[in-house]
């Protein structure tokens, strides 16, 4: 599912790194709530990657 | 598993080849642009001995008139009306001699404090302060329209893109405060170079102005923007901010080129997040008593929105926020003071401003701010002597008034002069750009020394100009 966030987001596959962090807050905050992935998308939306062209 | 992503990609083919040039030009830059300076808002020490520690800059955009203000001209008032030839005016007569009409200012002029400075109707609240200020009468600077003056009073230029007073001042010096911008710009105007007028241009992107308000909105909306989300929980609102900014690491991380804009994105969001915690309540003016806020004008319509601003410079400054401006300012294409007809609605902005700038004073001295906190009253010219359409006057960079207070200026003094009609500058001359030295110099540091590194060359607030008024230091 997060390579899948990714993909639509980014257009990429999410790294080591990246994927761990969501892994976690998604452990901490409870994979089955919509206010989780909200906040992941929000998070993605706000990232560099996101926002920022070369 | 893609082996490449959208953005290696694009660097690495051939479409993405002016990308690859770009970054290598822009290591190459970083290289020899000071490598050792750590860009940061951390307060740093200055290079000289620092009288003021912080800044406040009263904008009054437009140009009032110092001949019906400050500059008190009795050979103006004995000559009202007669014709004389001037060369340089604008409007088809650049260059070329003509005739225009001298007009007495429309206000009385009487000697004020110990000092005896003359000061018109216009201002009797800042009157009662003449003791403590320092008034510059021979200021000078480029450009006879608003948009090149303006541009060059906050960055020593009147068309290119160069950074601003203030973002020099956080590159020198950082700022005191960790939980609020260094560098904030209260109510200030999109016209007349709008935000370029706060922009860090080339310096690193830490030291760029935050606009509090804007001048087309109304006084109750000078607050930052969306600074709590009303939705989330401290600590949803906290565990989001974590994980986004460990996104935005991860991401910066992964890049091979170190881009300093792509540090302030994440720097900027630590600076928001820290400032939910501390400035909402240094932005809340009720915590103030009435009598303070009686001392500003607040509450009274006239005075009461620039009362305001004025007072959130005080809070802001008392902070440890290094530089604040207050904006008399509006979106309009003439600007409030610049009454190129009807001279009469001078009255209009200095009774908005008067008491306001007053209560300023007043209470930085009270509380002992004025010390070291450099007050700078001024605009980006004055206003000819001469009539315009009837009852107005024209802008006029040859020669105006600025007044500063507070940061080890001498008190009660008057340094330099306008020719017998206030028209142009002949002694003690001052140009913006020896204001801009001054000021730095003020704070420690030295206009000559204060350089960044950018496209192959040095560059400075003052360029090759710039003389420090040591004149005007107690």
């Amino acid at each position: 599912m997060i390579d899948e966030v990714f993909r639509r987001t980014l257009g990429r596959a999410p790294t080591m790194a990246e994927l761990s962090s969501l892994q976690s807050y998604l452990a901490e905050a409870g994979a089955d709530s919509a206010d989780a992935w909200a906040s992941v998308f929000q998070a993605l939306f706000a990232s560099i990657d996101f926002r920022y062209i070369d | 598993m893609f082996t490449h992503n959208r953005r290696s990609w694009l660097q690495k083919s051939a479409c993405g080849f002016g990308s690859l040039a770009l970054g290598s030009m822009l290591a190459e830059q970083r290289a020899t642009a000071a490598p050792t300076v750590t860009h940061s808002l951390a307060a740093r020490q200055p290079m000289l001995p620092a009288r003021a520690k912080r800044v406040i800059f009263i904008f009054m955009q437009g140009g009032p008139s110092h001949v019906d203000s400050f500059d008190h001209k009795p050979e103006l008032i004995n000559s009202d009306g007669k014709s004389i030839d001037f060369t340089g005016v604008r409007f088809g007569t650049f260059g070329k001699v003509s005739q225009r009409a001298l007009m007495k200012p429309l206000w009385k002029f009487r000697q004020y404090g110990d000092c005896g400075q003359y000061v018109s109707e216009l201002f009797p609240e800042i009157a009662k302060h003449v003791d403590d200020l320092c008034f510059l009468k021979g200021m000078h600077t480029e450009g006879v329209a608003h948009g090149p003056s303006t541009l060059f009073m906050h960055t020593g230029a009147t068309n290119l893109v160069r950074p601003s007073f203030g973002s020099w001042l956080m590159y020198g010096l950082g700022t005191e405060n960790q939980s609020l911008p260094g560098f904030v710009q209260l109510q200030p105007s999109d016209t007349k170079g709008g935000p370029r007028n706060y922009s860090n241009a080339f310096l690193p992107s830490v030291y760029q102005g935050t606009a509090i308000g804007r001048a087309s909105r109304g006084i109750d909306q000078m607050t930052i923007d969306h600074i709590r989300n009303p939705q989330l929980s401290p600590e949803e609102a906290e565990s989001r901010f974590t994980l986004m900014q460990r996104l935005n690491k991860a991401q910066v991380d992964r890049r091979s080129d170190d881009d300093s804009r792509l540090e302030a994105v994440i720097r900027s969001y630590e600076l928001a997040w820290r400032m939910q915690t501390d400035a909402p309540a240094i932005l809340d003016l009720s915590r103030e008593t009435d009598t303070t806020q009686q001392m500003y004008g607040i509450g009274t319509s006239a005075t009461d929105a620039f009362g305001r601003q004025c007072l959130m410079a005080r809070r802001l400054s008392e902070s440890g926020v290094r530089f604040v401006q207050v904006n008399y300012a509006d979106e309009s294409p003439n600007p409030r003071w610049d009454q190129h007809s009807n001279m009469p609605k001078h009255m209009d902005h200095a009774t908005a401003t008067d008491k306001p700038v007053a209560g300023l004073l007043a209470d930085l001295k009270q509380r002992g701010l004025l010390e070291d906190t450099l007050v700078w009253w001024g605009a980006e010219f004055g206003r000819t002597p001469f009539s315009q359409s009837n009852n107005g006057r024209d802008h006029n960079p040859r020669g105006f008034t600025v007044f500063l207070a507070g940061g080890g200026v001498k008190k009660g003094f008057s340094y330099g002069a306008t020719d017998e009609i206030g028209h142009e500058a002949v002694s003690g001359k001052v140009h913006m750009h020896d204001l801009h030295a001054t000021i730095l110099h003020a704070l420690g540091l030295d206009h000559q020394q204060l350089t960044y590194r950018y496209a192959g060359r040095d560059f400075r607030l003052t360029d090759i100009y710039g003389r420090v008024i040591n004149e005007i230091f107690a």
